[in-house]
Order: C-alpha cells, then structure tokens, then sequence
C-alpha cells in the first residue's frame, strides 16, 4: 500500500537521522581529503569511525572507495560498456579502499537499500570497483556471551573494538552456464541457512554465527562488507547483523537492542523505511547549492533575455495571467455551447491521475468532497503537484519520446542504459525543462547502473550519437529526424548532413561519414537522395539556421563542450521552439489533443492556437522552466474542468481543435497497471528484474532493474531464448497487462503518440488474466476484503465499491444493482476469526538464476512458481466463501467497466 | 483520418525505399528477365521455433563425414536416405525422412549474426538487422497485418511460447501482436477462465457487468470512446464464449490422436491445427524444453549428448503433425516452418558440443503448396558453407510470405514512411515454378 503512497511514511526516528547527515560526497571531499597514493596500499583495517555527532541509537554507515587520484575522486571505473577501461579489484581483507566518499545515520546494522551515489550536478554516478560499506554504532550488550549472526553476499565481517571477529567467505568463483554441466542444482535456499526461523536467506548469501563477549560496557561494534568486484555487477545485496536474543529468537541488531525478529516481512518494511529516507536525504544531493545557484541565474538571464524579445502573437494586457488561456481560447472560439463543469469526484479523478498516475485515495475524495471552500480546486492541485509522484507519472512518457531501452541480459538490440533512474531524480526533485535537457544531453555519470551516461548506448548501432541527435531532436524540437539517419529525407526538410552535425556535437569532435550509415543502390530518379559521401568529415555544429546559437551570458560553464553548446542552444530563450514543444506536449497529456499534432514531428503543421501557444511557451520561462507550474496553470483553466466533450473525439484538423473541453482520454498502460494495485492495496510482488541474483556476473551482460514497484520499472524479460527456466513469471504477467494497452518492450526507437486503439485482449487480460484475478480477489490483504468487513449495509459496500473503483458516487439505479447482487448471505457474511487462523501466502524458497537455469531442477522450479501465480492469492477466511465470491465478481464488474479505464 | 493518413498516401508515391543501411540492397541492379514468381496459396503457417540454434548437419542436412565428439568434425550421427533425391537426414529423423515428398529443406540460409541469441533471434523472426530507428515486426506479426485472420473475431497470430519484442508486432502496434500461452493444458493467457471460475460464475459476472454497464448508460452512452472500448469487451465475451476457445479444448481429440502427438510438443501441433481450423493465420509452436538436455537446442558442451532426444521429439511430432494435417485436407494449405536462431558448426567444443554457427544453415519448409520433394541450395562436405544457391534471410523471408499470397515487396506503413515488408527479398523460385 504504502509503496503507491504520494508522502513516503514518516519513519519518527529516521526521519530525524535522515535530517542529520554528517556529510555527503562533494562537501566531503572538500573537508577531509583521503589519502592519496599512486599505488593502492594495503589497508588491513579502514580508519575508525567518528560516532562523537551521532545521536543516540544510531548507526553510522559510511561507504569507503578505492582512489588514486589527488582530488579523492574515484578512478574512471568506467561504464563496463568500454572493455579496456579498468574493471577494479578483487575483494580482499588486506586490500581495503581507503577513500571515506558518502556516510548517512539509520537506525539498523542492516543495509536494506543502498542510496545512490551522486556527482556535483546530481547525477548518479559509479562507486569504485568493489567498495566497502562499514555500519557502525556504540552497543551495549548484557554482560555474557552473545551470539551473532552476519548475512552478506560477498565477504562481510564484524569488527568489535577495532578488532575482526569473524567473517563470512568473499566468493569469487563464476560458476554456470555456458557448459550446462556445470550448471549447479537450484538451492533450496530455507534448506540452506543456518536459522529456519528467520526471514529467507537471499540467493548467493552467505552466513556465519558468531560469538561476542561482553563486559556490559558499551562497545564499538562495526559490521563492514564489499560490495562487488573485479568484473562483477556491484550488487550490494541484503547484508544484515542479526542478534539472538535470551529466548532463542534472532532480531536486527539495533544499538539499543530493540530491533524487530528479522522475518520477511520486517525486511519488505526494512527497504521501505530505508529507501524512503535517502529520498529524502537525496533532496539535497540532487539539487547541491552551486547547481541550484548556477540556475538560478541562468532564469534570471533567460527571463531578461525574453522580455527582450517581442512576441509574435499580442495578447490582451489587463488579463491576469490565471485566466489568459481561457480568454484565448474563447477569443479564437468564439461563443459555442459549452459542456458543463465537471463535478468535484470527476475533477479529483481526473486531476490525480493528470498529477500523480493514480486515482485519489477514498479519504482523499472524501476530504476533498466534503470541503466547503471555493478554492478548493486550486488547493487540491497544489497538494498533488507538491509531491515526487509526479514522477511516477512523467518518467513513462520520457522513457517512450527519449528512447529508454534497457536489457537486462546481453544487450544487443539497440539498447540503452537503464536511464529510467536519472529521469525519475530529475522528475521527483522536479529539475526545471532546461536544467533536465542539459543534465541528459551531458550524458554524465553512470552508464549501466542508471545515470544519464545511461543515454549515451545504443548497442549495435554503427553511430549511436546519431540515433541520440535523431532522439533529442524529435523530443525537444518536434522535428523528425529519422530519415536523414540513412539519407536526406524526403517528406521532410531536413538534410542527412544536419543530423550527423548534431551528432558530432554529442559526439564532442568530427567525424568521417561511415559507409554503413549511407543507403546504397539508389536508382538516378529516386525521391530519396544521399548528399553525404562516405568518409567525408562532419563538424560538430549546429546546423539548424533560425537559431540563436551566441550562448547567454553565463550559460556555458564548459564553453569548449560542444554537449554544453548544443543544449544551451535548445533551452535558450530567444529560441521559442524548446518551450513551445515542451508546452504542447504537456497541453497535449492534460487535454487529449495538442496545438499542433503530432507533437513530435512539426513539420508542415500549423498550430491551432498560435497566440495561446506562444504564450505558454513564455510563461514556461517566466516560470523558470517549472513544469509543474506550467501545469497548474493549465489545470487551472476553465478547459481543463469542464466535462469531457465525447465529440472531440474524433476531432483532428487544427480548425477544429476548439478546446471547449477536454477530449475523452483513455488510461494509459502504466496508470492502469498502477491503479488496479491501488485500488486493490496490492503490491506487484514481482521477482526481480534481474538474472545475475547472485552477482557474479558482469554487469555489461546482466543489469539488474530491481523489484519493480510501479508499472514504469517493468521491462520487456529478454527471454529470446524462450528457456522455461528463464521465465519471471509474475513480471511477465505484469508486462502483458502494459503491452496490450500500448506499452512497447522494445524501445529503441523514440515514440510519443502510442498505439491506443481499443483491442480485445485489454479487458481480457483484466477480466481473466492472472493480474485481473489477483486483483478481485478478496485476499487477507486486499482493500476490498476491509471494505467487505466493515460494511454496514449491502447499500453502503455498493457505495464503497464505486468510491473505490470509479471514484464516484454511484447513481441510485447503480448502487441498487450493485447492493441487490451482494445481499444474499450479506448479513452472516463474517466468519470470527483469529490472526493465528488467517490464510498465508505459500512461501516460495527457490532461486532460479542465470548460474542454475540449464539445471533441470530451474525448470520445474518456475513451473512450480507459475503454479503458484496461477492459484492467486489465497481468499481471506474471514469471509464466507459463497457470500466473498459475490462480492469480488461485484469487483471483476466494476473494473471492467469501461468507465474505468478512461478519465472522466 | 488525417494528417497521417494524407502523408502516407502522398508519400507512397515519392519515397519509394528501404531502410536498412546495412543490407546492401539489390534496388535497380540489373537482373536476367525472369517472369516474376508466381505467387503461393497457403493460407496458414505453422513455424516451429526450434530456440537455442539446431545443429544442421546432425538433422537436416546430415554428411557422411562422421565426427567424433571431440577433435575430428563431422557428423554425430549416422545418417539415412529420405525420399528427397540426394538428401541426407541423420539416423534419428526417420519419420520425416519417410515424407521426405512434403518437405523442402533450405540447407543454405545464412547470416552473420552468432554472437548473442537475442540479436540473431531477432533476425530469424523479423528478416531485417536491428535497425537504429525502428522496431521491425516479426513475421507472424507481418502476416498478422496483410492477411488478417481468416475468419470473423479470430486472432490472427497464436504463439506457444515465451512473449518477446523480437516475436512482436514493432512498429505495427498492438493490433498485429499475438495471442499467447506458454502451456496448452492453461489455454491462452486472458481469454480462457481462471481455474477458480466456473462458467456458471463467469455468467453471473457477465450479467451484472451488463446490469451495470445499462445502469451507468445515461451518463456514458454518447460517448464514442467509451463505446469503443465497450465493444472490445464485448469482442472479447463472444470470443471466449464462441467457437475460438474450443480449439484449446484438446480433450475433445480422440485419445488415439492425443496419444500419437504425445508430449506437451506434440500438444502444442496438435493445438496449433485446431487453430488454423478455426482461422488463426500464423502460429509460431516453441520447441525448446531445455531440461531435456540441460539446454535444449544450443547445444555446447554436454547437451549434446542428449541431442538426440531432441531431435527424435522432433521426428516424431512433426511427422505427426503432418500426416495429420494431411488427413484434414489442411496440409496444401499449411505452410510449415521449421527454424532457429542459427545453426551450429561441424566442429566440436572443448567440452563436446557444438558452438553457434551462421555462415550456412537449414531451414526446414514445408506442405504449403510449395514444390516440396526438393532441397534448396547445397551445402559443403562439412555443412557449413554454400557450395550453390546461398539463400539470405530475407530471400527466406520472401518465400515464407510469398508462399502465403503476401507479395514481398509490399509496404506496410510505420507513420508515413513506407517499410518493405521484407529487406529486399526475393522467393527461392524452384519452390514456386
């Protein structure tokens, strides 16, 4: 549930620790500059740990990297995509990185997510190859004997006093398919550790129990261990210190001695408050002052810039800007009958989902509909535009018009890095539009672990920088591009040589025209030509003419970079074509139709609305380039409120594009996906979108995506092989909800305007899929099996379903459909039941990998996994079978509504 | 409808090619003036995904040269006469060596990609390089999109096995991808029941969605969209309540008939003609169960010594599957595909296997109305170049869709640019004339 919350849960004392951060990378750097030497030396113990600021209960965790370079900067560890850049140490004891880069206080000796590390500009970068993290706090144990037990993927060990305890094995040894003689038997992973009553050991762990004497006098308790190595993916794992206590049970060692028993459910929660809390925390690393300040200048100057440029289209003066798009509009409409204003559930609906990509909670509707106040529209906005879930509705569409094509196994088909987590940075920290272009067109930081360098890769392309010019182009400045990839295109007036100037300015030098990226054979009288002769040299400039290219004052902060050049001329001012094309694309997701269609490609089109166009692309940069604002002053608008006009449908031609309304939009794949999880209080419980779980693999071969929580993390499952042992069961499932409405799991090209066109399989898959079924069925854990309990009348479950799945209040005729359907057995539904007697999910303790799937054991394994997908999740014993199935097919009815799937 | 549709007309006319900067392309090179070839009346195609790559020269094209497992290169098996004049199969493809008149193996398809499975997959369903700018449609996807199905509300493309974007329909969108289901006793995946539902309770749902949807009807009637998707749902009602999702209903088989395609392979053919029966165009029937080996077809190392399970699983159901249509009078009307990623070499690895080899490998066609009884192209001593006739994906491309009706050189439409539904290929002609 809470993993679809829009405020991350408020963990009372990480939420204080999250706020006390000693230091983060850059300002570290500066104040305590490691030691440096040519040569790594060999440290057998890392410097001790300053706890004298950390308040008490604390656990400090610093990160520790190797370096060699005097401004403590890690090595150019590079992308891995470059085999002859260096690929780091092996882990070693006596090796140990010296360099302290990056420290935060918890509350756990468990390290349940690992924050990202973070460049000057906000951007992730890599950590060396491997790194250490030590955890670190003053424990008082009871005097005696105490028994410890460490958890880690590669070696860990536990350091009391500055003295090594004892430690789990560093394992190295690759082991698994090509020879699928060698592929090892699928562990059984609860036959494997050391506790059976403890949360499931993770794959590729290993642990150790220990003991530790005490005095009773507090103690310096350290728990250090590596995480990757030399061409190995840095998966940090689950390490964790776990402590048994006088009655036999084991818990999550905390310096106060008060941590949960260490199950699996205190582990999900575990990740939840951790991560949780370095979003928070990466707040301030994502926006450091000097690039905050850098910014800040650079509007100021783009706004005195604008206001030196006369706009084209004059728009009447005495308007307040609130109400100029609705006078615009209604001046290039003239009268016409208007459709009505939408009611206040529709208005939420509409408006979360437009902010957020999910639908308003019950107690939000019901707040917001009993709220008297006349504001309360615009406050509602404020509140869910405050919010990261922006994000989650914005990284989806970036990752169709930017081309984002991640593989998480061998990539070879066109693929990016997964850049999909520098989007959702920027998106959730809200970077204005020219901060966001620059930061991607930079291409810095992390190529395969999710940094912007992730947009740099296009496997197996002759030219990627062309692929990625063809990209920027059609994104930022609507103009199609694709053609010229090959020739100059012909519907389209853009020249071959125009792209491949664009493309040695990503490319940061010249280039010579290679023979692959020439079309061949062409007959004398062909439409298409080729200007370009192999091997000519192409400059990096900017080819478009129409463009101010001299950069602003203080624009460029590398002015050699061609990169740096090429985005300060699309995100410059008195360049109107930036702003306007970000100001249709956004228009176009709020209201159905865009000034001018399509948004990617504007060529030859005129725009419905110049004067309303250009205005909004004004305002965007008097509003700082913040889109969020610039949505809110569209969902402002009387437009935007109005109910939907079902006759814009079908409208096209720019004449007719009047804006009265808003046109009938469909959900999106992602919303859906989303929103059926929401709604049911569900998570994904996906398997990780990873093949390498035991990280011994490397990571230019296996990137790991994570487990994904919202539908934007899902990614096609690279199964070309069509290996039954290579399923993921549940994440295809997933998938297949996306791919039918519209989602592509293939992304190498850029898109914006997706395939929308209803089809059968959509409610198919909802009405009779594996997800559709998960979702009505009223579980120990659904929302809709709290609804049922709490019900007071057959009427009042009918009322509670529709607020819940609709967002509405149903009208009398529905809610007495509805209520007649679920009264027979209402009034003895309830079985008493105690919590003890409640139905459990089976537990599943197999791990299918990359290193075990030629064994014949994977293969039974994920069928056994599909088996268990397919049974769904086990119906709730406190509701009498007959009466629980009426109401989940009351469930399957509303959901699949057509009404559901659209806004209203 | 609108601006996209008149590009796409007016740009029919002026640009007129071709995509693939990789592919040298035969536009406008001067070629001897052979009629064109006729074109083919299959109306259905089964291909059999044979994934991991199937060792040539120890199936389909089998070579006296006997190898040993470890340094001498050859054959693994012995081999047999077919009743194809010339042709060699491998000692444990009797069945199909037997109906040799109904098979024409292309020993000679080639391509360099052999380096990753996933690209050279790719290749072998979509005909065409991974492109820099656009997601080409496999080529059950390409059938999907001209022929549509062969009969009202029926998915044109079913396939057993595994969803990947290189099996789906690229830039043609959702409407040309497939139905799927990975397990023939589950049926395909959203249209068959979950198991807990019975079809009593499958109606009462339906009858109150319909109470429902008529209760909301004054506030949602008008509205074409919601209309639109209203009558996808009912689509998918009639289509699951209808003939369609009777085809996975295999009991209804004689057990004689279940019994003789055996395991769950032979199930998938036996499925994949109850599916044509009912007008699905293209089925693509995975055959890769990799714990029968340790890694199915691909097979380094130690799989190879089981490979001829494999192959005999193969034998076996295929022949089958062939007789059987046959008996249906469906055979002249099913094309038969059988195809992999690539092939493998005649040598042998460290561990006595067989690594991944492109430079020349079979593809087995078949039934179809192609001119079958014959082999195209001609293989070295090892089976691993061509000595006549090399046959390039798309050429192969051209023939399977030739076979079915569909010209090669038609255009189908990624926005307003016009994209060949083939690399330029053209028909093995003997097949044809």
């Amino acid at each position: 549930m809470s993993v679809f919350g829009r405020t991350p849960i408020a963990s009372t004392c990480l939420g204080l620790f999250a706020g006390v951060l000693l230091f983060s990378p850059p300002p570290l750097r500066a104040a305590e500059p490691p030691k440096v030497e040519a040569v790594p030396a060999k440290n057998p113990l890392l410097p001790p740990p300053d706890l004298r600021s950390a308040p008490k209960g604390a656990v400090l965790v610093e990160v520790f990297e190797h370096t060699n370079r005097a401004d403590g900067a890690p090595l150019d560890w590079g992308s891995a995509e470059d085999k002859n850049k260096f690929q780091g140490f092996s882990p070693s004891w006596g090796h140990l990185p010296p360099a302290r880069t990056q420290s935060w206080l918890q509350r756990d000796f468990a390290l349940a997510h690992l924050p990202p590390k973070y460049n000057a500009r906000g951007l992730r970068e890599e950590r060396s190859v491997p790194f250490v993290v030590r955890l670190s706090a003053m424990v008082t144990l009871p005097a005696g004997t105490h028994e410890l037990l460490l958890r880690a993927i590669k070696g860990s060990r536990l350091v009391v006093d500055g003295s090594p305890q004892f430690s789990t094995p560093i394992t190295q040894k690759i082991l698994g398919p090509p020879r699928a003689s060698d592929a090892e038997a699928v562990p059984d992973q609860l036959a494997l550790q050391l506790v059976k009553a403890m949360a499931l050991l993770k794959p590729g762990h290993t642990e150790t129990i220990g003991p530790v004497h005490s005095d009773g006098s507090p103690r310096l308790l350290s728990f250090e261990f590596f995480v990757g190595g030399k061409n190995l993916r840095p998966e940090p794992g689950a390490p964790v210190v776990s402590l048994r206590d006088a009655s036999g049970s084991w818990s999550v060692l905390r310096p106060q001695l008060d941590g949960p028993a260490l199950t699996d459910a205190a582990w999900t929660a575990l990740v939840k408050t951790q991560r949780s809390a370095h979003e928070d925390m990466d707040h301030a690393l994502l926006s450091p002052a000097a690039e905050k300040a850098f910014w800040d200048q650079r509007h100021e100057t783009a706004r005195a810039a604008l206001s030196a440029v006369a706009p084209k289209h004059s728009v009447p003066a005495a308007i307040p800007v609130e109400r100029m798009i609705d006078t615009l509009l209604l001046e290039a409409r003239g009268a016409l009958p208007l459709t009505a204003r939408t009611t206040d559930a529709a208005f939420l609906r509409r408006a979360t989902f437009d902010a957020t990509g999910l639908p308003p909670s019950a107690a939000e509707l019901a707040a917001f509909l009993a709220d008297p106040s006349p504001d309360k529209r615009a406050r509602a906005l404020d509140r869910l535009l405050a919010g990261p879930a922006w994000a989650h509705q914005w990284v989806p569409y970036w990752q169709d018009v930017l081309a984002e094509n991640p593989s998480i196994l061998k990539a070879t088909l066109n693929n990016s890095g997964p850049f999909r987590w520098f989007l959702y940075d920027a998106l959730r920290d809200n970077w204005p539009a020219d901060r966001f272009a620059t930061a991607l067109i930079s291409m810095e930081g992390s190529v395969l672990n999710g940094g912007a360098g992730g947009f740099s890769t296009s496997s197996q392309n002759d030219l990627p920088m062309a692929h990625k010019a063809q990209i920027l182009a059609s994104g930022f400045l609507a103009m199609e591009m694709k053609c010229a990839r090959c020739h100059d295109a012909p519907t389209h007036p853009v020249e071959q040589g125009e792209l491949f100037a664009l493309s040695a300015m990503l490319k940061r030098d010249s280039f010579k025209v290679p023979e692959t990226s020439l079309t061949k054979g062409l007959k004398a009288n062909s439409h298409v030509t080729v200007t370009l002769k192999a091997g000519e040299v192409i400059r990096p400039e900017f080819p478009l003419s129409n463009f101010a290219k001299e950069p602003l004052p203080g624009a460029l902060r590398n002015p050699g970079d061609t990169r740096e050049q090429l985005a300060s001329i699309l995100t410059d001012p008195r360049n109107p074509r930036f702003a306007q094309v970000l100001a249709n694309r956004l228009w176009k997701r709020l209201m159905g139709w865009a000034f001018i269609e399509p948004v990617d490609d504007w060529d030859a089109q005129v725009a419905s609305h110049p004067a309303l166009l250009e205005w909004l692309g004004r305002q965007l940069v008097e509003l700082n380039y913040d889109m969020k604002l610039l949505a809110r002053r569209i969902m402002l608008s009387d437009a935007y409120q109005r109910q939907a006009d079902p006759d814009a449908f079908r409208q096209c031609k720019p004449a007719e594009r009047l804006f009265a309304a808003p046109s009938r939009r469909r959900l999106s794949a992602e919303q859906i996906l989303d929103s059926v999880f929401f709604m049911a209080g569900k998570a994904f419980e996906s398997e990780p979108l990873n093949f390498d779980l035991d990280g011994r693999r490397t990571v230019k071969d296996f990137l790991s995506l994570g487990e994904p929580e919202r539908a934007w993390q899902l990614v096609g499952l690279s199964n070309e092989r069509d290996r039954p042992s290579l399923a993921k069961p549940v994440a295809q499932a997933l998938a297949d909800v996306l791919r039918v409405n519209g989602w592509r799991e293939s992304r190498a090209e850029p898109r914006t305007a997706r395939e929308d066109a209803p089809d059968l399989l959509q409610p198919a898959l909802l009405a009779n899929g594996v997800i559709g079924s998960r979702i009505v069925r009223l579980s120990e854990d659904s929302a809709f099996t709290a609804l049922a309990l709490e019900a007071a009348s057959p009427e009042a479950f009918a009322r509670a379903l529709y607020l819940r799945v609709l967002n509405r209040e149903p009208a009398p005729q529905e809610q007495q459909s509805l209520a007649e359907f679920v009264r027979e057995g209402f009034a003895g539904r309830v079985v008493p039941c105690k919590e003890s007697e409640l139905a459990r999910k089976p537990r599943f303790t197999k791990a299918v990998m990359w290193s075990n799937h030629l064994h014949p054991d994977s293969t039974t394994a994920i069928y056994e996994a599909e088996a268990l997908l397919r049974a769904g999740d086990p119906p709730t014993k406190r509701l009498v079978p007959q009466w629980r199935e009426r109401a989940e097919d009351a469930v399957w009815a509303l959901l699949l509504t057509p009404e559901f799937s659209f806004l209203p | 409808m609108n601006r996209r549709e008149f590009v796409r007309r007016a740009s029919l006319a002026s640009c007129s090619t071709l995509l693939s900067p990789l592919a040298g392309l035969p536009l406008g090179a001067a070629e001897p003036a052979l009629p064109p070839v006729p074109a083919g009346k299959a109306e259905h195609c089964i291909m059999i995904w044979l994934g991991g790559g199937m060792a040539q020269i120890d199936t389909f094209d089998a070579k006296k040269i006997r190898g040993d497992g470890k340094k001498v290169a050859g054959c693994y098996y012995d081999t047999i006469e077919t009743a194809i004049p010339g042709a060699l199969f491998s000692e444990h493809l009797p069945n199909l060596a037997r109906r040799g008149e109904f098979l024409a193996p292309v020993r000679t398809v080639h391509h360099n990609v052999i380096d990753e499975h996933a690209a050279a997959t790719n290749r072998m369903h979509t005909g065409r390089p991974t492109s820099g700018s656009l997601v080409y449609p496999s080529i059950g996807s390409l059938v999907a999109a001209t022929k549509r199905s062969a009969a009202d509300g029926i998915p044109p493309y079913v396939l057993m096995g595994y969803p990947s974007a290189t099996r789906g329909p690229g830039f043609l969108g959702p409407k040309a991808g497939f139905v799927y289901l990975t397990d023939t006793a589950k049926g395909p995946e959203g249209l068959s029941l979950p198991p807990d539902i019975s079809t009593d309770r499958a109606r009462r749902r339906e009858s109150l969605l319909a109470t429902l949807r008529r209760a909301a009807a004054p506030s949602a009637g008008r509205d074409p969209a919601l209309a639109a998707y209203g009558e996808a749902l009912d689509q998918c009602f009639s289509l699951q309540n209808g003939d369609f999702l009777k085809a996975f209903q295999l009991a209804s088989e004689k057990d004689s008939t279940r019994a003789a395609f055996g395991d769950e392979f032979g199930q998938r053919c036996l499925l994949a003609r109850r599916l044509i029966q009912r007008g699905v165009r293209f089925i693509e029937v995975g055959f890769n169960l990799n714990f029968v080996n340790g890694a199915g077809w691909d097979t380094h190392n130690a799989a190879q010594l089981d490979l001829h399970v494999l192959i005999k699983g193969l034998d076996h159901v295929l022949s089958t599957l062939i007789d059987d249509l046959k008996a249906h009078g469906l055979l002249e009307k099913t094309l038969l595909v059988v195809s992999g990623e690539f092939g493998r070499p005649a040598e042998f690895d460290s561990g006595g296997g067989r690594g991944h080899h492109g430079k020349c490998f079979t593809v087995l066609l078949g039934g179809g109305g192609i001119k079958t009884g014959q082999c195209v192209g001609e293989s070295n001593e090892l089976a691993m170049a061509a000595v006549a006739d090399p046959v390039s994906v798309p050429d192969l491309f051209a023939t399977i869709l030739n076979a079915m009706g569909v010209d090669p050189a038609k255009k189908l439409m990624d926005g307003e640019r016009p994209v060949p539904v083939t690399d330029g290929g053209r028909p093995v002609r003997k097949l044809f004339v």
